[in-house]
């Protein structure tokens, strides 16, 4: 229990403190990457992704960790295209929401309680979700269902998150979208 | 770029941020240490989504002995708030606040575009994060649990995700974009 705790507040802990520190839970981030014209957050998220897809294949091999990719299912796609109009909503993601609150913004505050009813209908609501969005899934470990050792999948997606990031740093240069 | 004039605006005094290729280099190494540490992924959704099971547990306990994904959470002897990700959403709160202090970033201010009254950017901050955590429970994971766990384990349904993500918000942008230029 007490590891529990302390890994989780270390953790968040951390994770919070870069979030703010970077300056990607500030309002325009989210709305900016919307719109095409501040690649902040996909350079932070891309960089985070390629390190720790390093370090998780790395652990799994070794036999330290058991990965669970997701699967797909209805649930992703209809709850990322709602959750994604949200998100452009409030300017924040759950992760630089939480953060915002720390530094005391009254919209991440306002969002939170948003985020509780939300979370309060789909609870009340959870089987006609589930009969409808959650039937049927796709085994969502993406190496094995294209039949390929993970690490030649993983360095091809390295290079194509590397790519997008020098791709977002020409258009942050030119800033000529919209 | 628009940023720089912006930044301005934010928060005279603040201390400038550092580049989120050294952020994500950390937040990537947080991320396979936490899993291997917990044996699961990090989210922030997730203790939010506890946290309200809880106060349903107190309201409603009936209900949550009989829905399948509430009794998971909180069903019977179990205490919802009894879990990892619960104290990594506390711990986000105080890295935020934390971090504000020290780089003289803290206040409680309203975050908006230059054309949207206060009243209004509450408005939609509140319709925006209802939409947020239904669609994250839909999808059962966040940005940070599909988008940056997910995606770093090349998860097929994570990606779909983020996708979707991509689409809803571009979508909502096309119509937006006049309020947050």
């Amino acid at each position: 229990m007490i590891l529990k705790i302390l890994v989780g507040i270390i953790a968040g802990f951390i994770f919070g403190y870069t979030l703010q520190r970077t300056g990607i839970t500030k309002y325009p981030r989210v709305t900016g990457l919307l719109l095409l014209k501040d690649f902040k957050v996909l350079k932070f998220m891309l960089t985070a992704v390629t390190i720790s897809m390093i370090g998780f294949y790395i652990l799994s091999d070794l036999g330290a960790i058991t990965l669970h990719p997701k699967s797909l299912d209805w649930g992703k796609l209809v709850g990322g295209l709602v959750f994604g109009a949200g998100m452009g909503l409030l300017g924040y993601c759950p992760g630089t929401m939480a953060s915002r609150i720390g530094e005391g913004k009254k919209d991440a505050w306002i969002g939170a309680l948003g985020m509780v009813l939300g979370i309060l209908f789909f609870a009340l609501n959870f089987n006609f979700f589930k009969s409808h969005f959650l039937a049927s899934s796709i085994n969502g470990d993406l190496a094995a269902n294209l039949g390929i050792h993970h690490w030649i999948l993983a360095p091809i997606a390295a290079i194509i998150f590397i790519g997008i990031i020098w791709l977002a740093n020409k258009v942050d240069d030119s800033r000529k979208i919209f | 770029m628009a940023k720089t004039a912006k930044d301005k605006t934010d928060m005279p005094g603040g201390k400038p941020y550092i580049n989120p290729y050294v952020g994500g280099v950390i937040l990537g190494i947080v991320l396979f240490l936490a899993y291997f540490i917990t044996g699961d992924g990090l989210g922030a959704s997730g203790g939010l989504n506890r946290f309200v099971v809880f106060l349903e547990k107190l309201i409603a306990p009936g209900h949550v002995n009989r829905v399948p994904y509430l009794i998971n959470i909180g069903g019977g002897p179990k205490n919802p708030l009894d879990h990892w990700i619960v104290f990594l959403a506390l711990g986000i709160l105080l890295g935020g606040f934390l971090s504000g202090l020290i780089h003289k970033r803290l206040k409680p201010m309203t975050g908006k575009g230059p054309n949207v009254s206060v009243k209004m950017r509450w408005l939609l901050a509140f319709i925006g994060g209802t939409l947020m955590g239904y669609g994250a429970r839909l999808a059962r994971g966040c940005t940070s649990g599909q988008g940056l766990n997910g995606a770093a384990t090349l998860s097929v349904g994570s990606y779909a995700f983020l996708f979707s993500v991509f689409i809803g918000g571009y979508l909502l942008a096309y119509f937006l974009r006049k309020q947050w230029n």
